[in-house]
């Protein structure tokens, strides 16, 4: 759930009439709540820096060599303000770039507790030097990079090629920090105003004294041309920013020779392949609460993370913008207005012109930390994206699972009978949760004693089928002085405050309600002890957080959100640390759950917002959607982008969250949802009920098989969430990913990869009769999954479909664990068998793993209790050993049937086992589908054996 | 590694020589089929299979036959034997999943999970909650049997009166005509007479006014005040100049004045004034009170004579007569037609519900919820103020064979941004009629729950078995 909406009852009234008014009369997004880089002061500012000769000059006189870095001082030419240039070569492939000034009249906000540790560095070594530049070496000698002093830039090359340029159409821009020059005389006039109101208020009719402040400043303005309107003060609407520091923005561009696809940095609802944005809009980064937003456009969204990968048929980029303030992206491209004829006439006359791609970072205030990330294959990046920000949160097993949501389930008895109705319509599922009504009159910790006056026992009820629940847990509180969670937070001073020192106050759920200062690590660890059975009444170990709002919401607030000249700990302002505050929410939820049960239990928070490292403390899912078909459709490119950034656990709003679908595209909303890693139905407060029941017979066998279908893949799924967490490698990924020298596949949204092995193409258009699907590679297999029948790529294969037809296809030389007896909830299927679908590819050859742990604990991590086992086939013969040495763990789960695909008929199957003991075992083959099904090895899944196919 | 086979092969009864041998999760009526000297073919024939392979906790026929006692076949059943309550079957995927489903927990068998025998516990529970809802069903039928003869008796009495009713419409209506003509035949000398009356006040009052005038005029034109009017001061009315030469002669005048050269007033009020009142303007300026009086002022009319106000009373008296018999026409035509709707009504099958028409039935929890059944729900707050409506009759709405086991109201106050409020109200067997609870489920789509004896059936044979075999 989430932005204002419904006609609900009085509590909800005052909020509604705050907000409605101006957001809520169109259907869709109003843009006016939202800026333009025009109505962005700094935006507009540093976009009207044209590609010139930058000002910028390498001082190479002041070269420094230490042991983990290269410093040296650039200077700006015009206003001589010095910069300091830090190089870093990183161990894996990396190098990060930071500029700060020299001499700050202050500190600059520079990120915290992003980076999972300060990155190992590996030495860089002057390769050479002369007056003009000088060149560093990295890498073992594989990567150069030179450094040029006038105009200072920066090139990054292997061997002979050119990877990536910074600089290079000198568009770097670095506010430095300064004193406001009529801030005597401002002063003076801001008190006598101040005064002046005061003198108002008390009835005086004192006038002012002669002085007339517009044509002073007018005045001192032609003499500064520096100072320019929006520097000092910014007003948006009705708020204004008063900017206490004035301008501090920093902007900078970087070339990508030989790249014409760049991706990534979410949130935004568009396509996967970023667009150019000459005229338009740059994509813009700033965690906001957008109501009813807009897709394929490059609006902020909830979340922000600031990395972005350009991939050609060689080779894989990364660049890693380390900033929490707002951003906005501007990407251009030099191939970007040519036709394919176009492109094939200057391939022809022998390619006159390297295709390249432009991109330009801007960010409100901060430093330049840039980590380059060079590959060279996409899975390189991952890795290196993944050692800075950390991987993937391995979800306890029931987070995969399918999860029911509304706002709102009323009350228990709400609860019992929805749950019940899973179980008398036969369809499994793990989690039902609880939207804001279930609190105390949105006082977040608390229960409607009315409506939910045993919530223990409601929890006690969904255990004994092995279920859970999350409740929602927002980061606006509300200001009641008989509220404990207020109480406590005001009296530790853990709230962010405002400019003038108060504690700040925004319009949230509850009305009036402050925010706690997530940034301050205290303040964090106070909320997680929240999370303690004994403090957050009525709750259980089958209880979990959903964290929404947190971007942060302020329904009153400036686009939304909070005041950007509010203050942080440590007196940051809340401008340098906006993108950070939804991270922080959900670290500190994570830790609450982690700590309630002594350390040993994995946690589960959902957050809407998050930034570059959330992906270590839970899932995301794509905010406030509509049932709308393009919605859906949008639903795969924004998590796709979102696993390129390092967020495997991402998923829209099943069903989609406004409006009311059709029963065709809430069947269809299902069928993708199924395929995606956060799998979650939610709807509005206003919607009629979505239960899978409640749509006919019909459609409820068709929701009913897909959320089966998705119980038996839950072993694949969760071995490849495994492997995200160990890896950093998405689970749910772009076609390129896995065809990286496939250049048909580089624009590819509307189908995808799951883990290596199945090519999924959702149905996603209305009254669909057919799909087309890409199978790439040549000679690849590709089985479809149902009939397994066999394709070949590469080929455009036109699927037809009907609204049973899920176009899945398992790739060839891949094997597939499955559990194929669909329980009532996850954990109920906990030690039952696996059956293994080994798809042979052209050579008779597939390989694949799987990971088992006991599914919710961090025994895996601390204890080595997992088994991962990896299945290779070949010469006929299936062998099951460890993949993992280290890891041990006893299970009663067994293997009770293998399926190959693409098998002829044997003679007879033996299996052998690791104490040397052979017996045979039945099989059947289908020579029509060419399936050959293995009757029961009946082998524990830990265990090392080989199947003999003779 | 293979331990399952070994364990899983066949259930207890297999395992006491002599005792008739009946595979795990197999029913009585079933057990048949499972013949310990034969191998096992599929109920569908597809397959024929080794007998042990039957519980093997492998699924090998399609409609899951040779499996009723693991979890081994995504589409089986498990039978529940249950001794001391009811017999049931469970999906096979609810075998060995750690929930204790059968109360007899022969479904737990190999999942650790320490599941208790309940099912005497259950069967007495449930036989005490039958024996109650039997006592209920009795109880409410007996009230329903009265409800449906009253309604039966009520419902004659209504046809009756609604006979009746037509009878007396038609005898009114009669009645009427009689009346009509009465009254007509009444009036029309009253109203001559009234108009006789009337005409000759109007008379008086116009020559009293003409005189006035004629003074008035009189003393205007006798402008030297001798009491005449001579030639030259008509001279100076140029408007009485007859012909339009623009020249007022004397002999002009003299001609206005009946030859004579000066006229006292009642020369002039009798023979002049009417000559020339058309043409004469008046000096005194327009507008004056004395002046625009020309109506004819009822107010000061003299009494009708004694004739006309016998005529007027004749007249009245048929009036009000044919008024009266008018109103109750009317009075009597709106009871018809309620009834004759009331009668159209779907009561249910035997107007069970008939008894609820008319009345209103309250339940409170946050709100005050009143149902007016076969009219409409309204929301209130418990201190009162205005009411929301949740619904006006539309239907029965239960599913099909049992309609009368819910209602329908809708059309019901629209949400904000939303559809009209509606109520779904679902009915069940009590002795009382008597609202339990309104919920609502989804915005703006409510449901309330309502005992009444009107849903009431014949208690079904409720006995549970207290041993399955």
């Amino acid at each position: 759930m989430a932005e204002v909406a419904g006609g609900t009852l009085s509590l909800r009234w005052i909020v509604l009439t705050w907000v409605t008014i101006y957001i809520m009369t169109t259907e869709a997004v109003d843009r006016s709540n939202f800026k333009t880089c025009e109505q962005s002061a700094f935006c507009k500012r540093q976009r009207n820096v044209k590609p010139e000769n930058s000002p910028y000059r390498a001082l190479l006189n002041s070269l420094e060599v230490t042991e983990k870095s290269i410093k040296l001082q650039l200077i700006n030419e015009v206003n001589k303000v010095p910069l300091l240039l830090e190089v870093y070569g990183l161990q894996g492939n990396m190098t990060r770039i930071k500029i700060n000034e020299l001499n700050p009249l202050k500190p600059r906000y520079e990120v915290q507790d992003v980076l999972v540790q300060d990155p190992p560095t590996v030495p860089l070594t002057v390769m050479g030097k002369d007056e003009g530049s000088v060149e560093l070496g990295f890498g073992n000698g594989l990567y150069k990079l030179i450094i040029t002093s006038r105009p200072f830039r920066m090139d990054i090359m292997t061997g002979n090629e050119l990877l990536l340029s910074i600089n290079s159409r000198g568009l770097m821009v670095f506010e430095h920090l300064r004193k406001r020059k009529d801030s005597e005389e401002k002063k003076e006039e801001n008190v006598q105003s101040e005064e002046m109101k005061e003198a108002t208020k008390a009835g005086e009719e004192e006038t002012a004294q002669g002085d007339q402040p517009e044509g002073k400043d007018s005045q001192k303005e032609s003499e500064e041309k520096e100072d320019e309107a929006g520097m000092w003060e910014e007003t948006f609407k009705t708020h204004t920013d008063s900017k206490p520091s004035g301008p501090s923005s920093v902007g900078l561009d970087f070339s990508l020779p030989g790249f014409e696809h760049v991706y990534g940095i979410p949130e935004h609802a568009d396509n996967l392949k970023l667009k150019t944005t000459d005229g338009g809009d740059p994509y813009r980064l700033y965690n906001l609460d957008v109501f009813q937003y807009e897709i394929f456009n490059p609006m902020a969204l909830y979340g922000a993370i600031p990395v972005m990968l350009a991939h050609n048929v060689r080779r894989t980029l990364g660049i890693f913008w380390l900033n929490a303030a707002e951003t906005w992206v501007d990407i251009s491209s030099n191939t970007a207005g040519k036709t394919l004829f176009g492109k094939m006439l200057d391939y022809m006359q022998g390619a006159n012109e390297i295709p390249q791609t432009d991109v330009r970072w801007i960010s409100e205030s901060g430093i330049i930390d840039v980590f380059v990330l060079l590959g060279p294959s996409p899975f390189d990046v991952f890795r290196q994206y993944t050692s800075l920000t950390g991987t993937q949160a391995l979800p306890p097993l029931f987070a995969i699972a399918y999860h029911q949501c509304r706002w709102n389930y009323n009350d228990e008895e709400d609860v019992r009978n929805v749950d019940a109705g899973f179980d008398e319509h036969d369809i499994p599922y793990d989690v039902i949760w609880l939207d804001i009504e279930h609190t105390d009159g949105k006082r977040y910790f608390t229960w409607d004693s009315n409506k939910f006056p045993n919530p223990k026992d409601m929890l006690q009820n969904l255990d004994s089928k092995k279920r859970k629940m999350v409740s929602i847990v927002d980061p606006h509180i509300k200001i009641d002085s008989g509220y404990r969670i207020h109480n406590a937070i005001q009296s530790r001073n853990f709230y962010i405050k405002t400019k003038d020192g108060s504690d700040y106050e925004g319009w949230c759920w509850p009305g009036s309600a402050g925010y706690p200062d997530f940034t301050n690590p205290e303040m964090r660890s106070w909320w997680a002890s929240m999370f303690a059975y004994d403090q957050y009444e009525g709750s259980m170990d089958n209880l979990y957080t959903w964290n929404d709002m947190n971007e942060p919401s302020v329904f009153n607030g400036p686009e939304v959100t909070m005041h950007k000249d509010a203050v942080h700990f440590g007196g940051w302002e809340h401008r340098d640390v906006h993108n950070l505050y939804a991270f922080y929410v959900q670290m500190a939820t994570a830790d609450g759950q982690i700590q309630r049960s002594g350390g040993t239990e994995r946690p589960f928070v959902l957050a809407r917002g998050f930034f570059a490292g959330s992906q270590r403390y839970g899932a995301v899912w794509t905010g406030d959607n509509s049932a709308e078909w393009d919605h859906l459709k949008v639903s795969l490119p924004m998590c796709l982008s979102l696993g390129l950034a390092g967020v495997s656990f991402c998923g829209a709003d099943v069903g989609g969250f406004f409006k009311h679908p059709s029963p065709e595209l809430l069947v269809r909303w299902y069928q993708a949802g199924a395929y995606q890693p956060f799998f979650r139905a939610h709807a509005h407060l206003d919607t009629p009920r979505r239960e899978p029941w409640l749509f006919g017979e019909e459609n409820k066998q068709l929701i009913r098989t897909v959320i089966r279908e998705r119980y038996t893949l839950l072993p694949f799924w969760y071995t490849f969430f495994y492997r995200a967490y160990r890896t950093g490698e998405p689970v749910m990924r772009p076609m390129w990913v896995e065809f990286p020298g496939d250049v048909d596949t580089f624009s590819l949204d509307e189908q995808y990869m799951l883990g290596n092995a199945l090519l999924i193409r959702p149905v996603t258009e209305q009254d669909a009769r057919g799909v087309q699907v890409y199978m790439p590679g040549k000679g690849q297999f590709w089985y479809d999954v149902r009939s397994h029948q066999r394709y070949t790529g590469p080929q455009m294969l036109y699927v037809p479909v009907t609204i049973s037809t899920i176009p899945v296809y398992q790739r060839g030389g891949t094997i597939v664990p499955r559990k194929e007896r669909v329980r009532r909830s996850s954990s109920c299927m906990q030690s039952d068998p696996y059956t293994l679908y080994v798809a042979l590819n052209a050579q008779n050859a597939a390989d694949g793993d799987l990971f088992v742990d006991d599914g919710h604990t961090f025994n895996f991590e601390k204890r080595r209790e997992y088994i991962h086992r990896k299945f290779t086939f070949a010469n006929n013969s299936l062998t099951s050993r460890s993949a993992d040495p280290n890891g041990h763990y006893n299970t009663a789960a067994w293997i009770e049937r293998v399926l190959v695909l693409g098998a002829r008929r044997p003679s007879s199957v033996v299996i052998k086992l690791s104490d040397g003991s052979e017996s045979s075992l039945d099989f059947e083959h289908n020579a029509e589908t060419s399936v050959l099904t293995i009757r029961k090895p009946a082998v524990n899944v830990g265990a090392d054996w080989t199947l003999y196919i003779r | 590694m293979r331990f399952h086979l070994m364990f899983l092969l066949l259930g207890p009864a297999l395992s006491v020589a002599g005792e008739v041998k009946r595979p795990r999760g197999v029913s009585p009526s079933n057990q048949q089929f499972y013949d310990e000297t034969k191998p096992f073919t599929c109920f569908d024939g597809s397959k024929t299979i080794p007998l042990d392979r039957v519980n093997d906790d492998y699924c090998d026929c399609k409609d899951a036959s040779d499996e009723p006692g693991t979890s081994a076949c995504p589409n089986g059943h498990f039978h529940c034997g249950n001794t001391g309550f009811k017999a049931s079957y469970i999906s096979s995927s609810r075998v060995n999943d750690g929930i204790c489903d059968c109360c007899d927990a022969t479904d737990e068998y190999n999942s650790g999970t320490g599941c208790e025998n309940t099912c005497r516990e259950l069967g007495k529970k449930e036989r005490g909650i039958l024996l109650k809802m039997t006592e209920v069903a009795k109880e409410g039928l007996k009230v329903k049997q009265q409800l449906i003869e009253k309604a039966s008796k009520i419902k004659e009495e209504k046809k009756k009166k609604l006979d009746e009713l037509r009878e007396l419409k038609s005898l009114i209506e009669n009645k009427m005509k009689v009346l009509k003509t009465a009254k007509e035949k009444a009036e029309l000398p009253e109203n001559e007479a009234k108009e006789k009356h009337q005409q000759a006040w109007k008379e008086l009052t116009r020559a009293k006014q003409e005189g006035a005038r004629a003074v008035v005029a009189f003393n205007e034109l006798d402008k030297n005040g001798d009491g005449f009017v001579s030639v030259v001061e008509i001279q100076a009315h140029s408007e009485l100049d007859g012909d339009e030469d623009d020249i007022f002669s004397e002999m002009e005048a003299q001609v206005i004045l009946g030859g004579s050269s000066k006229i006292d007033l009642e020369y002039f009020q009798d023979l002049v004034w009417r000559n020339i009142k058309n043409e004469y303007k008046t000096e005194v300026s327009v507008g004056k009170p004395s002046e625009s009086k020309t109506d004819t002022n009822y107010e000061n009319m003299p009494d009708y004579d004694e004739e006309t106000q016998a005529l007027i009373v004749a007249a009245e008296d048929a009036r009000d007569q044919f008024i009266t018999v008018e109103s109750s026409l009317q009075d009597t035509k709106d009871a018809i037609r309620n009834l004759e709707k009331e009668l159209s009504m779907d009561f249910g099958q035997n107007d069970e519900f008939a008894y609820m028409f008319g009345k209103c039935y309250e339940v409170t929890n946050e709100y005050v919820y009143r149902l007016c059944p076969f009219e409409k729900i309204i929301q209130k707050l418990k201190q009162g103020g205005s009411e929301t409506n949740l619904g006006t009759w539309h239907s029965w709405a239960g599913p099909e064979g049992n309609k009368y086991s819910a209602m329908k109201y809708d059309g019901g106050r629209a949400c904000w941004q939303g559809p009209n409020r509606s109520t779904t109200v679902k009915l069940s067997c009590g002795k009382e009629t008597v609202v339990t609870s309104c919920t609502e489920p989804s915005r703006c789509d409510y449901l309330m729950e309502m005992q009444t004896p009107a849903v009431c059936k014949e208690p079904q044979e409720l006995a549970i078995e207290h041993d399955e075999l």
